[in-house]
């Protein structure tokens, strides 16, 4: 029983942490249509940010945190005007395809400058501290990663849903010509919308410090796990990425738990039984 | 004072001539019709005017400004604002989300616009549903909205896509009443109307468009007994000579 209660748990904690990446790729699905194939390396960007900030200046990831935020979103929005706004008015596919340019020019690049080394922080101002609540352990790097991701998830999802900026996100999504015809821009709206993807990034960066080490390559792993979420959650659903996280990363978990190397076989077979019954995803509409 | 003046514009989609040497004036606050056959080339002057349409040739200036080929969303912020035959309303946003947006955008504060929209939803017969989502509003209703968000634009020109189409003849007749007020605010209202019959009598000038030309411009009286225009809507046989 024990077990499964561990498994559970720390499936949950994971999840919340992966749901980082899958809303700030739904975020940029929901309004663009568009796959950022780069979000998982530009994840990998800004933990290598947070790792230099450790290892250079002795800065804990927890105080980072807003420094990588910051850089999150310029890095979201030079993305999009470096990359995205140039092709705009060209087939999305285009659009596509220079994100996965970007990822493949983030991960040689870093290969190239910083090799392939694994980088890690192995003490951060809280690796000490554990939870313990029956037979579930939960360390404290673990616990304020999953917490961070859902303050900051559910920042996002206040943001778009009941501000003004996200009523002109949501316009703009759904309607741009229509949002035009009112006076949005939809250069500013995609810019906001790559900045608050930014956001996600940079946290996610500084959170998953806490818990992951970096390498070059460590974000097509991000992003396969975040694709899946955003699938499996309903394309552009900011919460039906955070519950298809949390879904999938208890289902590798036990999978991990009680079959050894095939949690994430089941996370995936769980994840298409899923998409049978549901082929919209979980908060889809069509 | 003419407040907007196409002057042969011409649009082509590819080989289709929609739009051929368009010429026109309009003058201050009041109702002009744009009407003419499906087909005719209202709907792409509209799109030219909001700024959705880039024309091929021509010019077409808002008040002292050329603005062909302008964005929508600049046509928005001055003056211009439109409405849809097929409504666009966001799935997401409720009446009054989608008139506050339009306000917002105009430049109001957000207090402003939220006072702004909820006088507006009044004005159109909307207070009751303003808190619905407008997706889920009928059709007459959601052309009420529409008015309504283009209002909030604070418009000097509005222009009407087709407002009465698909409106049972109770629902057309408010519409027309309140459509009929707006030059009270001080707005020129540009509507499109297949039925010539609905826009006649609250229209002071009517154009008619007619395979992309513009065929005849006069007071509706004037107009309806117009040869080219009877031709164009019932064909030449029926026009006596």
């Amino acid at each position: 029983m024990g077990l499964f209660e561990s498994g559970v748990v720390s499936g949950l904690l994971v999840g919340c942490e992966y749901a980082l990446v899958g809303v700030g790729l739904t975020l940029i699905f929901g309004t663009m249509e568009l796959v950022n194939f780069a979000q998982g390396d530009l994840v990998m960007v800004a933990m290598y940010l947070v790792f230099f900030l450790w290892s250079g200046a002795h800065f804990d990831p927890l105080l980072s945190l807003p420094i990588a935020a910051v850089a999150g979103i310029a890095i979201g929005i030079l993305t999009y005007e470096g990359l995205i706004r140039p092709l705009t008015g060209k087939p999305v596919i285009a659009q596509m395809v220079v994100t996965l340019g970007a990822s493949a020019a983030l991960e040689g690049g870093a290969q190239l400058w910083l090799g392939p080394n694994t980088e890690g922080i192995p003490n951060t101002v809280v690796s000490g501290f554990r939870l313990t609540a029956g037979a579930v352990t939960v360390t404290a790097p673990e616990a304020i990663a999953a917490f961070g991701a859902v303050v900051c998830i559910a920042l996002v999802s206040y943001l778009v849903h009941h501000t003004r900026m996200g009523a002109s996100l949501q316009a703009v999504a759904q309607d741009p010509y229509a949002a035009q015809l009112v006076g949005i821009r939809p250069r500013r709206v995609f810019m906001l919308a790559w900045g608050i993807s930014g956001i996600t990034i940079g946290v996610a960066g500084a959170l998953f410090m806490q818990t992951y080490a970096v390498d070059p390559t460590v974000g097509i792993t991000f992003a396969i796990f975040g694709f899946v979420v955003v699938i499996l959650g309903g394309f552009g659903s900011i919460w039906g990425a955070f519950f298809a996280s949390l879904i999938m990363g208890v289902a590798e978990s036990l999978g991990t738990t009680y079959l050894s190397e095939y949690g994430l076989a089941v996370a995936f077979a769980v994840f298409l039984v899923i998409l049978v019954v549901r082929p919209m995803g979980l908060r889809g509409t069509s | 004072m003419v407040m907007l003046r196409a002057q042969g514009v011409s649009v082509r989609f590819g080989g289709v001539q929609a739009l051929r040497d368009v010429t026109f004036e309009l003058g201050g606050p009041g109702i002009y019709a744009l009407i003419g056959p499906n087909g005719a080339g209202k709907t792409t002057l509209f799109g030219v005017i909001s700024g959705g349409v880039r024309a091929t040739s021509g010019q077409l200036w808002f008040g002292d400004r050329q603005v062909l080929g302008w964005k929508p969303w600049e046509a928005a912020r001055s003056g211009v604002a439109r409405t849809f035959q097929i409504t666009r309303a966001w799935r997401s946003l409720t009446v009054m989300e989608h008139v506050e947006l339009a306000a917002v955008a105009s430049g109001e504060s957000r207090g402003a616009a939220r006072a702004r929209a909820a006088e507006l939803c009044g004005s159109v017969g909307l207070s009751d549903v303003q808190h619905r989502l407008a997706r889920e509003l009928p059709l007459g209703q959601q052309r009420r909205m529409e008015i309504a968000r283009a209002l909030a634009l604070g418009p000097s020109l509005l222009l009407l896509d087709e407002a009465l189409a698909g409106l049972t003849a109770t629902e057309a007749g408010e519409l027309v009443q309140l459509i009929s007020a707006l030059p009270s605010r001080d707005i020129c209202v540009l509507i499109t109307e297949h039925v010539m019959e609905l826009v006649m009598p609250i229209a002071h000038t009517v154009l008619v468009l007619d395979h992309g030309v513009l065929i005849a411009v006069g007071p509706p009286a004037e107009v309806a007994r117009d040869p080219t225009v009877l031709a164009a809507y019932l064909g030449d046989a029926h026009v006596t000579p």
